[in-house]
């Protein structure tokens, strides 16, 4: 029995150390894995130690503190989505690497938004630090950039879930639309919508480190190559307080963002209206008299700078009233406010004082003039945005020249971010020159030109900016209409050609010259009030200058009569006008197209049908005889006094006036088809019976139909209606010579009598040997001179 | 019978387009009907309608012919309004977006492009969908001004009456829509374009 114990005993012995050796083996092979990789360590170590002391530069943290970070951090791998997106992200904005700022600022304005929030109902919240800002430092020995918020921060769980996942609602949905975009400036837009704008850091970056500090837990660091990331618990402590700041050790291709320069107007272009202070850590140098040969304040200034370069200023003075001091330029860091101006939109418009406007103007336009007007509203319905707009006190000098072209008087902003000022559709062609923001909260962060374009919300913002415009307008009063007038005119005026839908709004706006005043421009509501009390139209006559239209032929009647008249002296007036179907139930006249009835009493019309009966046979030889194929038909005149004839338009061809700027259309072919129609329609000869020349011209053709002065005379005066209606003649040639037999006629000169030839003189100059080509020379000059002589003649007796 | 499609002369350039009506009716305003003495064969020849000066070359809407604008541009707003109604049935009413969207679908866009001129009766009448001239047999001269004659007065009631409004009358269902841009006495020649009209039977086809 001892025996088998014994045995029992051995065994279990042999047992118990058999599974003791196993433990061993066990033991041995950790040992060995740790061996292992303190084998080939040596290599990694190096690396470690050089990124370890880059490090330190930067976080403050000493070798020790970073070797502690790295043991005790948790490595993690990007879930596979964040991955693939970074790298989309990455390969994709490679040209557009700026908008990571915004990105970054955007996110840390967020942050500040919700620790804000939080205080509102929990005032222990800004415990850790009251202030509310974002800071920007740039390291340029380290190369390294820090954004630094003082947001609500984030936990170690918030570190891991925030930056290394992406919301599942959102993931697939981005990585399709990402695959989907076709443009840099689509993908632009689609970081911030995402929530994923941090990862366009490495954009620029290749180490992101992140340290937070959430109220609810200790300092974090996260940091990242864009591999993979680690998290773990800052070994400093708690430095920050509260908030994120997030450091970027920059690619050498993006040193360039390191550059105050550079990123102060990153800053103003896409962040200077976020709601908190963004501060940039600024140097700027400065003369300061300093003592000679005391190179200890310097010196330890210089290593104060290295050691201290948080928030707190330094100044470095020294003012001392030695006699021996010496100028020295000395290099001043501070903390410097970027966006200065705020945005005053988001306050109501009863709060903000006119000044305040004025100077947002005058930041935004980079302009010293202040604005003519603004509107200030808060638009509600499906899309809610807030928006600001002013007319400047001057116009572009190049409004026309790149009319439709440049468009960017409107700034968009979402939620405070910069989006773009480059839309095409915000405001029609004709209102470019206003300008002012919009901001609105529901429109995603992302929006810009190629997707906000097709938005269908922008069409809603564009009606209503368009409606506000013109409410604006509307209430400009007095002189400060006629400073408006005086730059804007030709603008509204296209803009009553261009805009149907606001066509009515904008004809109010409109202001011309007039018979009623020599200086003042008179709106139509104003005309229409003066109107008499049976005229049915509004008349106008359109021309290059208001004394050519005041003495037309087309205006004598209706002046005598007491009507008034617009005067349309700029070139897109008469188009203008036409464009209007009416104004408030009255149509328009043109003066120089048939149609005006001035007398529409039964006497007048039985005087008329008397007149007519009397003229007919001059009406029929002038349309059948003297000029034939030349017009349509001739009438007698309701409108003329003094004038013998003239000639007019029918009512949908063209007035001389608008012949004239549609031949003179940069662009006009010469015989245009769809000009032709137009500019070939014959006109009507209206004559004035009451005209001693009229009534001789009746008088010889009622003798006889064949008297060639009477026909002579019936084209010159033909002629004559011709260029006083404001059209050309076509053939001047002819027109001069006959005003040429005319005025020898007039002077007893024999319609026969020759120019009388210029004698020939030798040239002097000339040598023996080309006298045979000196004679034909001087035949051919004189000709010329003969040619000329005889213009001359013609010019002066004009 | 043989339908003899020979185009009397085009009076005008600007008239691109010629739309035949389908059905056939005899001795219709200045149409020419000729038949053989059994009546087996004959042709009829529709004309053109010959447009006076303002109907070719004005850039309005001519005074007469506005009623009949009136009540397409009415039938067209109330065709498209119902359409996305019966597209989007969960939505009580339109989306300001979609609304501003589909109004600028009707003043800008094509639709109204089919709309011209057409002889009824020895008058001229406006032809094309929601008028009574469509049905009547007949050439409609369209294209040329036409398009851009309905499309600015579109326009002018859309600026007159915002698409809130024009979509606030079209609710109620009741003709409201054609009595507010059509026949009232608030704008004149814009709104009372249906009002006072000589009896030659102008009245729309069909109350929106």
């Amino acid at each position: 029995m001892k025996k088998t114990l014994f045995i029992l005993a051995v065994v279990g012995f042999l047992f118990v150390s058999c599974v003791r050796a196993e433990d061993d083996d066990d033991d041995d092979a950790t040992v060995e894995l740790d061996i292992g990789k303190s084998r080939d360590g040596s290599k990694t170590d190096d690396e470690v130690v050089a990124r370890e002391e880059e490090a330190i530069k930067l976080d403050g943290l000493n070798v020790a503190q970073m070797k502690e970070l790295r043991d005790k951090a948790e490595k993690h791998q990007f879930q596979a989505e964040v991955d693939r997106m970074m790298k989309l992200i990455i390969n994709s904005l490679y040209k557009n690497k700026e908008i990571f700022l915004r990105e970054l600022i955007s996110n840390a304005s967020d942050a500040l938004d919700k620790i804000r929030f939080l205080s509102l109902t929990d005032k222990s919240a800004l415990a850790a630090t009251e202030e509310l800002s974002i800071k920007i430092k740039a390291d340029k020995d380290n190369h390294v950039l820090h954004v630094i918020d003082t947001g609500i921060g984030m936990t170690k769980a918030d570190l891991v879930n925030n930056l290394g996942t992406i919301a599942k609602s959102g993931t697939s949905e981005f990585l399709t639309k990402l695959g989907e975009s076709q443009s840099t400036m689509e993908m632009t837009d689609l970081i911030g919508q995402f929530g994923v704008g941090f990862y366009s850091s490495f954009l620029v970056a290749d180490r992101v480190i992140v340290t937070s500090k959430h109220n609810d837990d200790e300092q974090h660091v996260w940091e990242s190559d864009s591999n993979q990331f680690s998290v773990s618990k800052d070994p400093r402590g708690n430095t920050l307080g509260r908030g994120t700041q997030i450091s970027l050790h920059l690619k050498e291709e993006a040193h360039d963002f390191l550059e105050e320069g550079s990123l102060k107007s990153l800053v103003q272009k896409y962040s200077q209206f976020i709601n908190f202070n963004i501060f940039l850590w600024e140097s700027k140098t400065e003369e300061v008299e300093e003592p000679l040969d005391d190179d200890e304040a310097p010196a330890e200034d210089k290593k104060k700078d290295e050691d201290d370069d948080d928030d707190e200023a330094e100044v470095e003075e020294e003012k001392e009233d030695k006699p021996k001091t010496k100028k020295v330029t000395k290099t001043i860091w501070d903390w410097v406010l970027v966006n200065n101006v705020k945005p005053i939109w988001t306050r109501k418009p009863t709060d903000v004082e006119d000044k305040e406007y004025n100077e947002f103007y005058k930041s935004f336009s980079k302009t010293s003039d202040e604005p003519l007007a603004k509107i200030h509203f808060t638009a509600e319905g499906e899309v809610t945005f807030k928006s600001i707009l002013f007319v400047p006190k001057s116009s572009p000098s190049d409004m026309f020249q790149n009319y439709g072209k440049k468009m960017e008087g409107i700034k968009m902003y979402v939620r405070r971010v910069f989006i773009t000022e480059d839309f095409e559709d915000m405001m029609p062609k004709y209102l470019s020159f206003i300008k002012g923001i919009v901001d609105s909260d529901d429109l995603p962060l992302n929006v810009s030109r190629e997707t906000l374009q097709q938005h269908k919300l922008l069409k809603v913002i564009k009606k209503k900016l368009v409606r506000k415009t013109l409410d604006m307008i509307k209430k400009i009063e007095g002189e400060d209409y006629d400073k408006f007038w005086k730059e804007y005119s030709t603008n509204i005026k296209l803009g009553v050609i261009e805009d149907h839908s606001n066509r009515t709004r904008l004809a109010k706006m409109l202001k011309f010259l007039s018979s009623n005043s020599d200086t003042e421009q008179t709106t139509l509501a104003d005309y229409i009030e003066r109107m008499k009390d049976k005229q049915e139209h509004i008349y106008f006559i359109a021309g290059t200058s208001r004394s050519e239209v005041e003495k037309s032929p087309f205006v004598e009647r209706l002046l005598k009569k007491g009507y008034e008249v617009l005067y349309l002296t700029e070139p897109v007036d008469e188009y203008c006008i036409q464009s209007l179907p009416e104004f408030e139930g009255k149509k328009f006249q043109n003066v120089a197209k048939e149609g005006v009835k001035i007398d529409q009493s039964d006497k007048a019309k039985e005087y008329k049908e008397k007149l007519e009966k009397d003229f007919e046979p001059l009406i029929k030889w002038l349309k059948d005889s003297a000029l034939k194929d030349q017009i349509e038909k001739a009438v007698v005149s309701e409108r003329l006094t003094s004038s013998p004839c003239a000639l007019v338009a029918s009512q949908y061809g063209w007035s001389g006036n608008m012949e004239r700027i549609m031949k003179a259309q940069a662009y006009a072919k010469a015989q245009d088809p769809s000009q032709q129609f137009y500019a070939s329609q014959k006109k009507t000869l209206e004559i004035n019976p009451r005209h001693p020349l009229i009534k001789e011209l009746k008088a010889r053709v009622d003798a006889s139909g064949e008297d060639e002065t009477a026909k002579d005379l019936a084209m010159v005066m033909f002629e004559t209606a011709t260029l006083r209606s404001g059209y050309t003649v076509p053939d001047s040639a002819a027109f001069a010579s006959r005003i040429e037999r005319m005025l020898r006629h007039a002077m007893d000169v024999d319609l026969n009598a020759q120019v009388e030839e210029e004698p020939v003189f030798e040239d002097d100059e000339s040598t023996a040997d080309d006298d045979d080509k000196k004679e034909v020379d001087a035949d051919a000059e004189e000709k010329s001179d003969d040619t000329e002589e005889k213009t001359e003649d013609t010019h002066d007796e004009l | 019978m043989m339908l003899n499609k020979r185009q009397s002369s085009i009076s005008c350039a600007h008239l691109i387009c010629l739309i035949f009506a389908g059905v056939l009716c005899l001795g219709v305003g200045q149409n020419v009907v000729t038949q053989n003495e059994d009546g087996s064969e004959g042709s009829i020849t529709f004309k053109t309608p010959k447009l006076d000066d303002e109907e070719a070359h004005s850039m309005h809407m001519p005074s007469h012919l506005k009623c009949d604008a009136c009540t397409a541009i009415v039938y067209q707003l109330t065709k498209v309004f119902d359409e996305f109604h019966s597209k989007r049935k969960s939505l009580k009413s339109i989306p300001e977006s979609e609304m501003y969207r589909i109004i600028e679908d009707v003043c800008s866009g094509t639709i109204l492009d089919t709309y011209g001129v057409k002889d009824v009766k020895k008058v001229k009448r406006l032809s094309g969908p929601g008028l009574e001239a469509e049905n009547v047999p007949g050439i409609m001269a369209g294209g040329g001004k036409w398009p851009n004659r309905m499309k600015t007065l579109c326009s002018r009631y859309v600026e007159e009456f915002e698409e809130e409004g024009l979509y606030r009358e079209y609710k109620k269902h009741d003709g409201s829509l054609h009595r507010l841009l059509c026949e009232n006495s608030a704008q004149p020649s814009l709104t009372d374009v249906c009002l006072n009209l000589p009896s030659v039977g102008n009245n729309p086809k069909q109350e929106l």
